[in-house]
């Protein structure tokens, strides 16, 4: 095993900076640290169950305290109400043992923060007792500028024991646009300035010169002066609460007990994977809109690929970075974590390092999703997006394992991250920024066995609230038409998504209102369903100027749902995509339409009961019912089995004659459900008298060789997003982008195995290829 | 040995929980008497007068003769909180404003996290949203919209209530929630949608929102109105049968009902704001500490009440209690002003198990709660718990059944932790000395919470202990806190605590309006709306009958800094409402925000806004010093027996002296290890630590041996 820590050589320092300021740092399994750093590492290795258990708790309460001092103090709504934070205790290597229930993806993006201050800060400055350390450099490891790390180390008799981190959303550090999220720019110079990690704190004493030049280029210095200082407060608590707590047990047992939290998280997480069959999970897909005015397609690509208890993360094939929302490779490191966390280490209470040593990765220099240095990184769109296909692909590689594949379930609210604000003069008469947050209320993605839970927000947060509407119309000059449950918008499934809701503003009492509408262009919608199932919506944002709906109210009348919206004003449409200056006076109506959650299964499998229940509930259409679902209902309007079942068959028939035949065709089925290994929720590997080879689940056809694609051996259904529901749209009107909705289908049942948006050019792409 | 006792001027209270009835009766010169019956849920009433019966029996006196003669019947009851939980609640309309009908389903996208162990909100698996506390197909939607000033945007449309009320027979309603946006801004739309209401429906039971809960949040107030309603014809029937019942026995005033926010409210007031009494079971523990602290001169105190399921905990200085503005219930966010306690899953009823992918015994956060309840009570509980652990150390007692006549299955207990144990390498005894140590530490670490995390200095404060299991736990969960001392309030009282506190509660009711005035205060506002809030308050203490000097005005209001999240309640300053007034009024609540997180944590620049007024009128009276007095000082406290206890300090079992409760004396010290036992209360003295019995009647634990 080679040792962790190396000396460092000035010139090979030199350059691993440099590579590090380019391409993103990584830190190598040999970090190089100057002699002058002791390290504490004393560590009992055979710590009893009970002690164990007794400093495992303890500190999970010291990082949920360290936590709540930084809220305490802050005072921030980002980080009280919106949980945009996070704090962790790392080892003498930075490797995070415990984190907190907020933004989980800063779990990603400590390690190597603290990793690069080792190797770059030991020999000069200097790492020392009482110093503490800042910093917000995306290519040391940041989603954005904005996300500022603050961190000290955790000395004992001497020698660097631990370090204690912790991460905040500061609300505004300048850049081109107020709250510095800079939309429409190609490289990070119009974007906040930002810091590597210098050292704020000079063993024990706050250095003026450095906040300053940290607040300085804030548009509110001494709020943001209020924010580092809630950080140093909560790393002063928890120091001196890790102190207690060596004081009791003392440090080596401490240390061993950090160690066992970090290696059962990781035994734990590689059992996990060694159940899964050893092969590659990949997703290929568009974003449209890379900042505005940009109407351009853009493929991120993702593999997961899996041997033995490992899993190695790649996304090699995505584009070049672009325009305003791409990621640094510390912050995909942080995005996978984050997706792959609830479906791995659902019961690990946040150890990152745990998770992290089953993992290996391998980056794209330069892509959007690796970004090189000076792409532009503020907006954070990239990253929700990766985060995105991450727990997607993460989704469908467990899904087909019977005991993790009750974890799995589909994209979650804010996969296709639209973000709307407002801005302008208040009611008071001041300049106000501002954001109710409908937009994230969307819905969670539907699970194996049961529907997806309704708003039940996003996957990258343990809780991630909406303003309610009189907070947000006591401070935003605006008024509510309406924020009502839209039940049908759940995907379509064996299992839905789970739906999402729909809101109207308009302005009130304002001189000057204006929306923003920002993120990924919503006809192209990252919410690709499992297993079969068809894909949510990307919501949709809407627009009217110069409604006649101070007349309505005038007249006792409310437009209170979207139906009555449209009656109202007629000639309103999408809302211009990253557009940050659209008028909301009080006769302009602004519409919004949150993400769905995704579904799963396809949905000619959907239980009749549910379905009865969908109709009963206005969770369904009739007409989609009948289309998507094969339904058929008596004259009562009950569904009728039997004529369900004849109608889903002629779905079914209806499927194989529309459909493209198999570019590879294979002959031969086998008995489903007998030995077989789960590659898919809908593809397994059969032995058969030629060997091993893919086959469908649900009936047995053999689809491909255990080498092969099973993709080219379906049959292709491709079809038009916005044909599946009032709720999509089509990219081509949107983005003058032709895509369409390929679903493979299983050639002997019919029934989707898989599905992609695509042009209607592209090959398919592998997703799935044993090793 | 029965005392002569003065009769009359009784204060009684009585306290109804999930599985017992207790009530405590003081007397003029502060001694208690306490009763405890199975509660009876068919009719709650018959517990009710039960316990008074039973507390009476100890004066040698029978429930009419001490109702007749009492001068205070304070009741604190989780008779609304059991029908929320169990469904056992009216069929109650909720009429919205138009487009504004699923503010209770969207939960403003919280419902995955609220009242959800950080477990379930971390494995997708397991977490769940709740189900909408009003079905969709009882909520209405009314033409109406008021704006964030109050302005009338939209008119009433009165047609639109009428139609809604035409379909109210189709739904079989049987109580009304008016809920409208603004509507504590502007009460106009509720007020005449009620009145249409009550034309058509006069038996119907109407909750408004701007009444129950007038703040802003639509949806926490929406829950607090549709909660009211829900348990409001259940809770006016109930509180009319017990108000008549103490009646008919000859009680003279009026029945008083706690309230969460610490206060007790007569039965009439509390009728119409049943939702008040929710949450009200562990305020009556922390209020009564409250009262009775300053007479064992313990300013700051703590309080920790380890029941069955739950470790409650909360603090005060000075007797003032903390309060917040919202509460989980039933995992809905609702505008419900209560104390402030902290609570945990940790408790008797804690599970222990073995987390199989890491080898690791966890205890918590499920319970077997009381049914089934541990294995060792024999009800079909099967998984080990921190109760069958305390009694397979030898700190219970086997042969001593529970209240109610439960006896204890040791032996079962025994082989569940011994197998618990085997699959993570240790013997019985460690296994469930290891148990224990889990829980307790977790316990002291939400102790740490409430001191030093809340800006309280442990070494001023003392910590009370009551609860069916604080006692036989404090003296591990205290230590390492740094407190002053430990009290366990009246010995064996500890157990039926909640019922002594709740005697000891003023009377007070709560006017309060959201407001939302920046620095420069609007003045010409601010006098206005806390006018209207103090004539409301003086009416209230005129129909209580109090003269002038029997009540008092407490003014509050909640500010915080513009740009930053965190409200602090500040008392208004007293003097003419002026310039002067508001730089006070700031400069208090700088120092309270300062003292609350810290000094320099407030962004004053951006300036301070005030979001609510509220008056508190509150009626004032002397409150007895409370006393148990043990017996007469000088006998000696030799133990009743020995008995083997494992103590993890030995990391053995050892022969312990036995104490009876009952016959310890004032100024009687144990030294640990030793177990002093009541009827329902278990003591455990540790090895170091000592017991000692205060004049009044208390217990002192003293963790360091002193004494």
């Amino acid at each position: 095993m080679t040792r962790p820590i190396a000396e460092s050589t000035p010139a090979r320092a030199a350059l691993r900076k440099q590579q590090s300021f380019l391409h993103g740092y990584i830190p190598e399994a040999q970090l190089e640290v100057h002699p002058s750093l002791e390290f504490h590492t004393d560590a009992d290795e055979t710590i009893d169950p009970i002690t164990y258990e007794v400093i495992r708790s303890k500190l999970w309460n010291l990082n949920l305290d360290h936590g709540d001092t930084i809220r305490r103090v802050s005072g921030s709504s980002i980080v009280i109400e919106g949980h945009d934070f996070n704090a962790s205790l790392t080892t003498e290597l930075g490797d995070g043992v415990v984190f907190g229930p907020y933004a989980i993806f800063f779990a990603g993006c400590a390690d190597v923060v603290i990793k690069w201050t080792l190797e770059h800060r030991s020999a000069n400055p200097g790492i020392r007792e009482g110093d503490v350390f800042i910093q917000d450099d995306p290519w040391v490891g940041t989603n954005h500028q904005q996300d500022t790390a603050v961190f000290a180390p955790v000395f004992r008799d001497g020698r660097l024991f631990a370090w204690i981190y912790n991460c905040v959303h500061q609300r505004e550090l300048g850049g081109s646009e107020p709250g510095s999220f800079v939309t429409d720019t190609d490289d990070c110079f119009k974007e906040a300035s930002f810091m590597p990690p210098i050292r704020l704190v000079d063993e024990g004493v706050l250095r003026d010169d450095i906040l300053d030049a940290w607040t300085r280029r804030s548009r509110l210095p001494d709020l943001i002066s209020l924010e580092v200082k809630s950080q140093l407060a909560g790393l002063n608590f928890a120091r001196q609460r890790m102190g207690q707590i060596l004081d009791e047990y003392g440090p080596a047992r401490v240390k061993g007990a950090m160690h066992r939290m970090t290696e059962n998280t990781a035994r734990t997480v590689g059992r996990r994977l060694a159940r899964l069959p050893d092969a590659t999970w990949r997703d290929e897909r568009y974003l449209c809109g890379a900042k505005t005015g940009d109407f351009g397609l853009y493929r991120i690509c993702l593999s997961l690929i899996k041997r033995g208890d490992r899993l190695c993360i790649s996304n090699r094939g995505t584009d070049p970075s672009v325009g305003s929302f791409n990621v640094a490779p510390g912050m995909l490191r942080g995005s996978v974590l984050a997706a792959l966390f609830p479906l791995l280490a659902y019961d690990q209470y946040l150890c990152g390092a745990g998770f992290l040593r089953q993992l290996d990765w391998e980056f794209a220099q330069g892509s959007i999703t690796s970004a090189s240095h000076p792409a532009a990184v503020s907006t954070s769109v990239g990253s929700m997006a990766v985060l995105n296909q991450a727990h997607y692909l993460g989704a469908k590689m467990i899904a087909g394992d019977p005991e993790l594949s009750s974890r799995a379930l589909a994209p979650c609210a804010i996969h296709t991250l639209s973000t709307a604000g407002l801005k302008g003069l208040d009611q008071y008469g001041q300049p106000f920024l501002d954001s109710p947050l409908d937009g994230i209320a969307g819905g969670g993605g539907a699970f194996m066995d049961r529907d997806g839970m309704d708003h039940a927000g996003p996957i990258c947060g343990v809780i991630v609230p909406i303003t309610d509407i009189e907070t947000s119309e006591r401070k935003i000059p605006m008024l509510y038409l309406y924020r009502r449950e839209l039940p049908q918008t759940g995907a379509h499934g064996q299992w839905r998504g789970g739906a999402t809701i729909v809101a109207a503003w308009i302005g009130h009492k304002t001189q000057a209102g204006f929306a923003s509408n920002g993120g990924l262009l919503q006809s192209v919608t990252q919410g690709l369903s499992l297993n079969g199932a068809l894909p949510a919506t990307g919501g949709r944002n809407w627009y009217a100027a110069d409604t006649d709906v101070q007349e309505w109210l005038q007249a006792g009348r409310i437009p209170a749902d979207p139906r009555e919206l449209r009656e109202m004003a007629p000639h309103g449409g999408m809302a211009p995509p990253k557009s940050l200056d659209i008028r909301l006076m009080p006769q302009d109506v602004f519409e919004i339409i949150p993400n769905p959650g995704g579904g799963c299964g396809d949905p000619l499998l959907r239980a009749p009961e549910l379905l009865q229940t969908d109709l009963r509930e206005g969770r369904l259409p009739r007409e989609q019912a009948e289309r998507h679902y094969g339904v058929a209902l008596d004259d009562a309007g009950n569904v009728d089995a039997e004529a369900t079942a004849e109608r889903r068959q002629a779905l079914r028939d209806e499927r194989l004659a529309r459909s493209r035949a198999p570019r590879e065709p294979v002959d031969g089925t086998v008995e489903p459900g007998g030995a077989e290994t789960g590659l898919l929720a809908a593809v397994a590997l059969a032995e058969t008298d030629a060997g091993r080879m893919q086959a469908c689940r649900h009936c047995g056809k053999l689809l491909a060789t255990a080498g092969g694609a099973y993709r080219r051996g379906c049959r292709e259904l491709e079809d038009d997003m916005a044909a599946l529901s009032e709720f999509h749209l089509d990219p081509a009107e949107q983005a003058g982008q032709r895509l369409v909705l390929r679903r493979y289908i299983c050639p002997g049942c019919a029934l989707a195995l898989d599905a992609e948006l695509c042009r209607p050019e592209d090959p398919p792409y592998v997703d799935l290829t044993l090793a | 040995m029965r005392r002569m006792r003065q009769e009359g001027g009784y204060y009684v209270g009585v306290d109804i929980g999930g599985t017992f009835t207790d009530c405590a009766i003081i007397d003029a010169a502060g001694q208690i008497t306490t009763g405890k019956v199975p509660t009876t849920p068919a009719d709650l009433a018959d517990g009710f007068f039960g316990a008074i019966d039973a507390a009476a029996a100890g004066l040698g006196l029978d429930a009419e003769r001490v109702l007749a003669a009492s001068t205070k019947l304070a009741h604190g009851t989780t008779a609304g909180t059991n029908a929320l939980v169990t469904g056992q609640i009216a069929r109650a309309a909720l009429l919205t404003t138009r487009g504004h009908p699923d503010a209770i389903r969207i939960m403003n996208d919280m419902g995955r996290a609220l009242g959800a162990s950080v477990e379930e909100q971390l494995d997708w698996s397991i977490s769940s949203r709740p189900e909408p506390i009003v079905p969709g197909q009882q909520v209405f939607e009314i033409t109406e919209r008021v704006d964030y000033a109050g302005d009338v945007v939209v008119a009433l449309r009165e047609d639109d209530v009428e139609a809604t009320l035409d379909r109210f027979a189709g739904h079989g309603i049987e109580a009304v929630a008016i809920a409208f946006l603004w509507s504590f801004a502007n009460p106009a739309h509720e007020i005449r949608t009620r009145e249409i209401i009550q034309r058509r429906f006069p038996d119907l039971y109407v909750s408004c929102s701007h009444e129950v809960a007038p703040r802003i949040s639509s949806y926490q107030r929406t829950t607090a109105t549709v909660m009211n309603a829900q348990i409001g014809p259940l809770m006016r029937a109930y509180i009319d049968r017990i108000a008549d019942g103490a009646r008919l026995r000859g009680y003279g005033g009026p029945l008083l009902m706690a309230q969460c926010d610490g206060g007790l409210l007569p039965a009439d007031a509390a009728r119409e704001l049943p939702v008040g009494t929710l949450q009200s079971g562990p305020v009556g523990g922390i209020a009564g500490a409250a009262k009775a602290s300053p007479a064992v001169d313990d300013p700051d105190v703590i309080v920790a009440d380890m029941g069955g399921t739950t470790f409650d905990v909360g603090a005060f200085s000075e007797g003032v209690l903390r309060r917040r503005n919202e509460s989980v219930i039933e995992r809905h966010l609702t505008h419900l002003r209560k104390v402030d306690i902290e609570s945990v899953g940790a408790g008797g009823g804690s599970i222990a198990w073995l987390d199989r992918e890491s080898g690791v015994l966890r205890v918590g956060p499920r319970s077997a709660g009381a049914d089934p309840g541990p294995i060792c009570y024999g009800r079909g509980g099967t998984e080990v718990t921190v109760t069958d652990a305390d009694l397979v150390l030898g700190v219970l007692n086997p042969e001593r059944p529970l209240a109610g006549g439960l006896r204890l299955d040791v032996e079962a207990a025994r082989e569940a932790i011994a197998e618990l144990g085997e699959q993570v390498g240790l013997d019985t005894m460690r296994c469930a000395a290891g148990i224990v140590e889990i829980v307790d530490r977790r316990m002291e670490d939400l102790l740490r919470r409430v001191t030093i995390q809340a800006g309280r200095d442990p070494r001023r404060f003392s910590l009370w202990a009551y609860g069916g299991a604080s006692a036989a736990h404090v003296g591990l969960f205290a230590r390492g806190l740094g407190v002053r001392r430990v009290l366990i309030p009246l010995g064996e009282t500890a157990s039926v605590w909640s019922a002594c506190g709740c005697a000891l509660l003023d009377q007070q009711r709560r006017y309060e309006t959201s407001t939302f005035l920046k620095t420069p205060f609007d003045l010409d506002a601010l006098r206005a709306q806390l006018a209207q809030l103090e004539r409301q308050a003086r009416d209230h203490a005129g129909l209580l009958g109090l003269k002038e000097g029997e009540f008092v005005l407490e003014r509050s209001g909640d500010l915080k800094y513009a740009l930053q999240v965190f409200e602090v309640e500040t008392p208004l300053p007293d003097g003419a409402i002026d310039g002067g007034w508001a730089e006070r009024l700031i400069a208090a609540f700088e120092r309270a925000y300062a003292d609350r997180f810290g000094p320099g944590t407030g962004y004053a620049a951006a300036g301070v806004t005030l979001t609510a007024l509220r008056v508190v009128v509150r009626s004032t009276g002397e409150t007895p010093a409370l006393r148990r007095p043990p017996n007469a000082p000088g006998v000696s406290a030799a133990p009743a027996g020995v008995r083997s206890v494992f103590w993890k300090e030995y990391d053995a079992a050892a022969e312990t002296p036995i104490h009876d409760g009952a016959a310890l004396d004032a100024g009687a010290r144990i030294a640990g290890p030793a177990v002093v036992e009541y009827p329902t209360t278990t003591v455990a003295v540790r090895p170091g630590q000592a017991l000692s019995v205060h004049p009044d009647g208390h217990l002192v634990l003293d963790l360091e041996g002193r004494a």
